[in-house]
Formats: C-alpha cells, sequence, structure tokens
C-alpha cells in the first residue's frame, strides 16, 4: 500500500516548480495576460522551456524520443503548471501522444510522436459533434492553444479518432476573445478536410477524453491550491483594524473552507490517472468525477480569492483573476461537470 | 501508486475470514452473552483493542495500520460485533494507558474494554464550551477526598453512566486559565451528583446537566498531576476527533441514500431517473471519494512515517459536512413526512422516517459535539495555515 507519489514524479513536479518560479512567475506571465506584443516570446520561450525538460514526450515511447512514462506521470506536471497559471495547455501534445500511442499505427506514431516529444509539433485537441466516416464537414470546435499556430489537431468524432494537419485544405482557424489568455482559444472548422484515422480511434476515443479530463482535474487542484495559498498569504500582511485580516474569525473560516475544498481532493485526480493506466473499469468514473468535482471546486476557490483580496480582487492589476478565469475554462472543458455527472449516473449500476 | 495489501496481508486477510467463519459465522440475533464471549476469543486471536497491553485486557498487537484495515473490513463484512463503542474505549482508555497510574489502569481499563462499565464527559459548562479552559467547577482537597461542586452540561450517557471523567478547577491562584485544570474520575452512583437529562431537538434525551453538589472522590482518581488537566485532556480530544476521521461511516450513508433513492417515486417517475437526484448522487459521490483517497494518502504517509501536513486538520469537518449533504438529500427525497418527527409524540400518533429524521438532527449533533466546526476551522486556520490569532489568549494544545 502506497497511495502516493514516487520520488521520480515529486522530482518532475520540483522541476517544473523551479522553472515557474524561477523563469516563469506570475510577473513573467503579465504580458500575456495583458496582450502585450511581448505575449508572443513569452508563449515561444515557455514553449521552448517545457520542451527542453522533455515534457511533451513524457507519454511518448522512449524509441520514439520520450520518457515513456504514464498519464500520472504527466497529470503531475499538468498540476503544477496550473498552480503557475502557465501559458501552455497541456492537453493537445499530451492527449495526441496518447492517442497515437493507443490507438496509432507504427506509420502514424513513427510520423508523428517525435516531434511532439521534442516541441516541433505542437498539436491542438478538437471534439466535434459529426462526421468521421467521410470528411469532416460543417462541423468545429473551439480549442485551446498554446498562443502559436496548431501543426496538427486531434480530432474526436463520432466514428473514432483523426489527425488533421495544421494547413489542410478546407480549415480555418480563427481566433476567439477567451476570457483565459494564458490558453488562447481558437474556433477550429472544418469545411470538407480530409482526415487521417487512428485505426483504433473507434475504440480509444472516450477513453482519450477520460485522459483529457485527468489532466483538466489535475490542472484544476494545481490552480485552487494557489487560490489558498494566494489567499493565505494576503490575509497575513493585509491589515485593517491595527491587525492582519487574517487574525479575524470570518477571514480564517473562508481560508479554512477553501482549503478543505481543495487540498483532501489532490487523491481523486491521482486515482483517475492510475485507474486510466491500470483499472481500466474505474477509468472513465474516475476520470469524469474528479474533472467534475475538481473544478467545480476551482471556481469555487477562485471566486472565495476576489472576495479575499476585496476591491482589490476585482482590479485586472490583480492576479485572482487569472485564476478565476482558468477555472472558468477548465470547468466548460471537455464537459460541465452537470454534464459529466449526467453521463456517468447513466453508466452507473445502480 | 499500489493501492494493494500485499501477499502477506491477503494471507492475513485469509487468516482472519477462517477465525470469522470459525467463530462467528452469519448470525443475525446474537445474545448480548454471545456477543461478550466473542469479543473475548476475538481479543484473544489479536484483533480487538490492538494497541491495549494484555495485561489490561487488550490484544497488544504491534501497531500495523494495514492490518487493522483488513481486521475492521473483514468484521464488517460478516456484520460481526466491533470493539465495545462509545467514549470509555475511545476516549478514557487512550487517555489512561497514556497517563494514568498502574492501578488506574488496572482497575478501569479492562472492565471499559468489555463494556462492564459505562463512562460520561464531564467537560463543558453553561458558561464554558468552546473556551472550555475558562470553566468554573471546582474541586478542593478535604481530609483525602476531593470535593467537587459545579455544573457540568451536555452530558451524553450521563444518566446511565457509572463513572465521569471530568476537567475540574483545583488550582484557582495559578497564573493562567489552563494551569488551573486537574482531570479527575469521579463515580456518578453518589449522592452529591445530580443528573437531570435535556430534551434534544430530535425528541430523544441521550443528553444531561449534571449537578455536582459536595461530590466526592478519593484524593488518587486524578489523572495526570494537579494543573495538568489541560494537557491530560487534549490527549482525549486528539482521540476523538481521530475517532470520526474515517471514510466508513460515509460509506455507508452514501450506500444508504443509494437505498433510499432506489426505492423512491418523484411524481410518480423512480427518483433515479430524476435528472435533480442522479446530479445529486454524483455530487456526493465525488465528496466521498475525496474523504476515500485523503484517506488512502494519510494511511500511505503514515505507513512511510511521513507527515501528511494539514489533512489530518480537515477529516473532522470533510465528515460532518458528508453526514449534513446526506441527509438535505434524503429529506429532498422523503418528501411530505419530512415535516413528521422521528419517533411518535404520543403512542398512537404517526412519526415520521424515523431514520432519517434522525440522520437530519443527528448530523448536527456531530457537528457540535468534540469541538464544533466551527472551532475545527479555527484550529486548521491557526495551526495548519499558520494564521494569526484572533486572541492572545487561545491555549496551544
Amino acid at each position: 500500500m502506497r497511495f502516493d507519489l514516487n520520488e521520480d514524479q515529486r522530482a518532475i513536479a520540483q522541476t517544473v516548480d523551479d522553472l515557474l518560479s524561477r523563469k516563469f512567475p506570475l510577473t513573467a506571465i503579465r504580458p500575456v495576460v495583458d496582450g502585450e506584443a511581448s505575449a508572443d516570446t513569452v508563449f515561444e520561450e515557455f514553449h521552448a522551456a517545457l520542451a527542453s525538460m522533455g515534457v511533451f514526450g513524457l507519454v511518448v515511447p522512449e524509441e520514439l524520443g520520450g520518457a515513456g512514462l504514464a498519464l500520472l506521470d504527466a497529470a503531475v506536471v499538468a498540476e503544477r503548471l496550473g498552480y503557475g497559471a502557465a501559458p501552455s495547455p497541456l492537453l493537445g501534445p499530451v492527449l495526441t501522444a496518447l492517442a497515437l500511442v493507443h490507438a496509432g499505427a507504427a506509420e502514424q506514431q513513427a510520423t508523428w510522436l517525435p516531434g511532439i516529444a521534442d516541441g516541433t509539433v505542437r498539436a491542438g485537441y478538437a471534439t466535434v459533434a459529426s462526421g468521421g466516416d467521410g470528411d469532416l464537414a460543417g462541423v468545429n470546435a473551439w480549442v485551446l492553444t498554446d498562443g502559436r499556430p496548431l501543426d496538427l489537431i486531434l480530432v474526436s468524432h463520432p466514428a473514432g479518432l483523426s489527425l488533421v494537419e495544421g494547413g489542410a485544405a478546407g480549415l480555418t482557424v480563427e481566433p476567439l476573445s477567451g476570457i483565459d489568455r494564458t490558453r488562447p482559444l481558437v474556433d477550429v472548422r472544418f469545411d470538407g478536410v480530409a482526415h487521417d484515422p487512428l485505426p483504433g480511434g473507434a475504440e480509444q476515443r472516450d477513453r482519450i477524453r477520460d485522459a483529457g479530463r485527468v489532466l483538466l482535474a489535475a490542472d484544476a487542484f494545481g490552480g485552487g491550491s494557489r487560490c489558498v495559498d494566494l489567499a493565505v498569504a494576503y490575509a497575513k500582511i493585509r491589515e485593517q483594524f491595527g491587525r492582519p485580516i487574517g487574525s479575524f474569525q470570518a477571514v480564517k473560516h473562508q481560508l479554512a473552507d477553501m482549503d478543505i475544498a481543495i487540498e483532501p481532493a489532490q487523491g481523486l485526480y491521482w486515482y483517475a490517472a492510475h485507474a486510466f493506466d491500470h483499472v481500466p473499469d474505474d477509468s472513465t468514473e474516475f476520470a469524469g468525477l474528479a474533472k467534475a468535482h475538481l473544478t467545480e471546486r476551482y471556481v469555487e476557490v477562485a471566486r472565495r480569492l476576489v472576495e479575499v483580496y476585496g476591491g482589490f480582487g476585482y482590479t485586472w492589476e490583480c492576479d485572482a483573476h487569472i485564476f478565476l478565469k482558468r477555472s472558468a475554462v477548465d470547468r466548460v472543458q471537455l464537459g460541465t461537470p452537470r454534464a459529466i455527472r449526467a453521463e456517468l449516473a447513466a453508466a452507473t449500476d445502480w | 501508486m499500489d493501492l494493494t495489501f500485499g501477499p502477506e496481508y491477503e494471507e492475513f486477510r485469509k487468516e482472519v475470514r477462517d477465525f470469522l467463519a470459525k467463530e462467528w459465522g452469519r448470525r443475525s440475533d446474537p445474545a448480548p452473552e454471545d456477543v461478550r464471549a466473542f469479543r473475548r476469543t476475538a481479543t484473544e486471536a489479536g484483533y480487538l483493542y490492538r494497541s491495549v497491553p494484555r495485561r489490561y485486557g487488550g490484544s497488544e498487537q504491534e501497531a500495523d495500520s494495514l492490518k487493522a484495515q483488513v481486521i475492521r473490513q473483514e468484521f464488517d463484512r460478516v456484520r460481526a460485533p466491533w470493539q465495545v463503542q462509545g467514549i470509555g474505549v475511545e476516549m478514557v482508555v487512550p487517555t489512561l494507558l497514556e497517563r494514568g497510574e498502574d492501578w488506574q489502569k488496572e482497575k478501569f481499563v479492562e472492565a471499559t474494554l468489555l463494556g462492564d462499565i459505562v463512562w460520561c464527559q464531564g467537560y463543558s459548562e453553561p458558561g464554558a464550551g468552546s473556551d472550555l479552559a475558562s470553566l468554573s467547577t471546582s474541586a478542593i482537597l478535604d481530609d483525602g477526598e476531593w470535593v467537587i461542586n459545579g455544573q457540568k452540561i451536555w452530558t451524553t450517557q450521563g444518566h446511565v453512566a457509572d463513572y465521569m471523567f471530568a476537567l475540574v478547577r483545583t488550582e484557582p491562584d495559578a497564573d493562567t486559565k489552563w494551569a488551573g485544570l486537574s482531570y479527575l474520575l469521579l463515580s456518578m452512583k453518589q449522592p452529591g451528583v445530580d443528573v437531570r437529562p435535556l430534551r434534544q431537538i430530535d425528541g430523544g434525551a441521550e443528553f444531561n446537566e449534571v449537578f455536582l453538589t459536595d461530590a466526592r472522590t478519593p484524593a488518587d482518581w486524578i489523572v495526570g498531576g494537579r494543573g495538568e488537566g489541560w494537557s491530560v485532556a487534549n490527549s482525549t480530544l486528539k482521540h476523538e476527533r481521530a475517532m470520526v476521521g474515517s471514510v466508513g461511516r460515509s460509506d455507508a450513508l452514501y450506500k444508504s441514500i443509494v437505498r433510499l433513492a432506489k426505492k423512491t417515486e418523484i411524481d410518480g417517475r423512480p427518483a433515479l431517473e430524476t435528472p435533480w437526484v442522479l446530479e445529486a448522487l454524483m455530487v456526493l459521490k465525488g465528496y466521498l471519494e475525496t474523504q476515500r483517497y485523503s484517506g488512502f494518502l494519510q494511511l500511505s504517509r503514515a505507513l512511510a512515517d511521513e507527515p501528511a501536513g494539514r489533512l489530518p486538520l480537515k477529516n473532522k469537518v470533510m465528515n460532518t459536512d458528508f453526514g449534513q449533504r446526506i441527509a438535505l438529500l434524503a429529506l429532498e427525497l422523503i418528501g411530505d413526512s419530512a415535516q413528521l418527527s422521528p419517533r411518535p409524540d404520543t403512542p398512537g400518533v404517526r412519526p415520521g422516517e424515523e431514520k432519517w429524521m434522525a440522520q437530519f438532527f443527528g448530523s448536527l449533533a456531530l457537528s457540535t459535539a468534540g469541538g464544533t466546526a466551527n472551532i475545527q476551522r479555527n484550529i486548521l486556520a491557526e495551526r495548519g495555515l499558520g494564521l494569526p490569532r484572533e486572541t492572545a489568549g487561545r491555549a496551544e494544545s
């Protein structure tokens, strides 16, 4: 019995934390949030830093340039990226790599996985409502990006999973005014796009979505933890009536409730990630439970963080909105809590 | 991640199963003497009272959280009698083992484990609740006996208890309010003790006021030294908080509300086809699994001898919040009958659904007993998150 991260996983988390705190603290991410011209540089530099650490290749087999690790390892990284409000969604590269590993043909794997692993291929994950038997036509999806053009799109469609290259004919990608500027949303439209189906796509499609839910749950845990830390730190230094506001019981209880909402739920996403690789019977249920529960808690604590800051919390200058907006996106991506719970309830043998 | 118990423990599980099959079977309505005999056998086999030395009636096993889990799971599976429940086994015994004199352990521990003596707690007073250390019940040494005067309140089981463990003020001139307290044991069966039941919101009367008027107890019925009562009592409170921090109770509550939902109809349709019921159940499942995996993490850290940080400080609030969420959903499900008392007001007058109305009220009792949920939040905020104390006067414990 050891339900805990191992030494390697703790070391990976520490490496990502170090990168974020030393080179990309919130002040360094600000140009992205504020929409300044230097935002592109931040996106590029951050992408390069993650690539050189091997983050994009975590789940890629070693013989194809990756580390050959499991979803849990990637989720641990996603958690720390969430904590730092990192300008990069891990969703696209990790899900595309997992789809190739579990559903791809050898040739597709050889073509794409090395590039995903070293960061030269930027991948996104799109879910569309129809098509897949023939061309993808008249469908669209909102896709999270790392601020740069997509080279490859993993499309989840009713018939399975397919790959579409960034420059494909019939494909248009339009930027959207997303609330979360650290992970820019684009509207990807498919109008008669030829696609390259993954042979195991029909079977693996829902599993890949489950993996995505685990990553979002991990991001929510990381972001939620940051909200608790920021709120506690502020309550210790902000003084009113001659003493720190954190000495008032009303504030204390609010902070305690935030802490109770988030910290104990870390094991939910750990177990969901573990189940993805080792306990197939629990995989879908726990991915859904973790994503629904944790993203909801993230929204809850991000809202409370704004309250703890008071009027300052409602300003653009305060960092609270960065997490509030990320929480709102985590909540919606790959199914709202209510939709996921309805799905899980329908699949439950009561 | 390794969520298995491993071959050594699966072997142990088999041993427990064999024991239970032989000694218990699947009895549904055992006689009290059978339960008593079974507890003795199970203790001799090393399954019950594992942390209590053999000479005081326990089984004196090496601490092993995994074995403890396996035993509990297997006993629950066949509904075999568990250790005697209640404040005596859960609070008095650990406190005496940690702080008591040998003769106190000999006199009280085994009889408590067997359920032969029942205890009640004398902590709270009308004027001392969350600020317990300000209590005013006094004890004065007079001719080899403590003479106790004051009033205790919220005394669960006070009307049936044989003994009380009480915090009383023996050193009125001490420097601080905490340093003036001592931890005394006293008999409830004496003229100076007057127990008056308090009627609870659910109609029951399990807790009481206890008036102490020249109540007496021998000079050596003190646990720890004079003025050490606060630290003795705090070791007990810790035990009580650990007691309510497991997922077993929440698991049982969840199973039970699913059973209720299965047999309930809403507007002529099964409740389990009603979207808001399903949503509510899945929300609860999220909280339930959160508790379960937080528990696994705490267990793993304990096994690895690593700290679990702030997690242990949250168990009680999570547990009681869960009980209240369950209760509120139950009230939705039982509909109109949620207006009726758990038990008949007068014989023949129709009551509501006893189990769920009792859960509705009882879930509130749990959030106030053993330190209110608000005090738990203070403790988490101050000791866990390092926030400054509201007043300079609160004691560390």
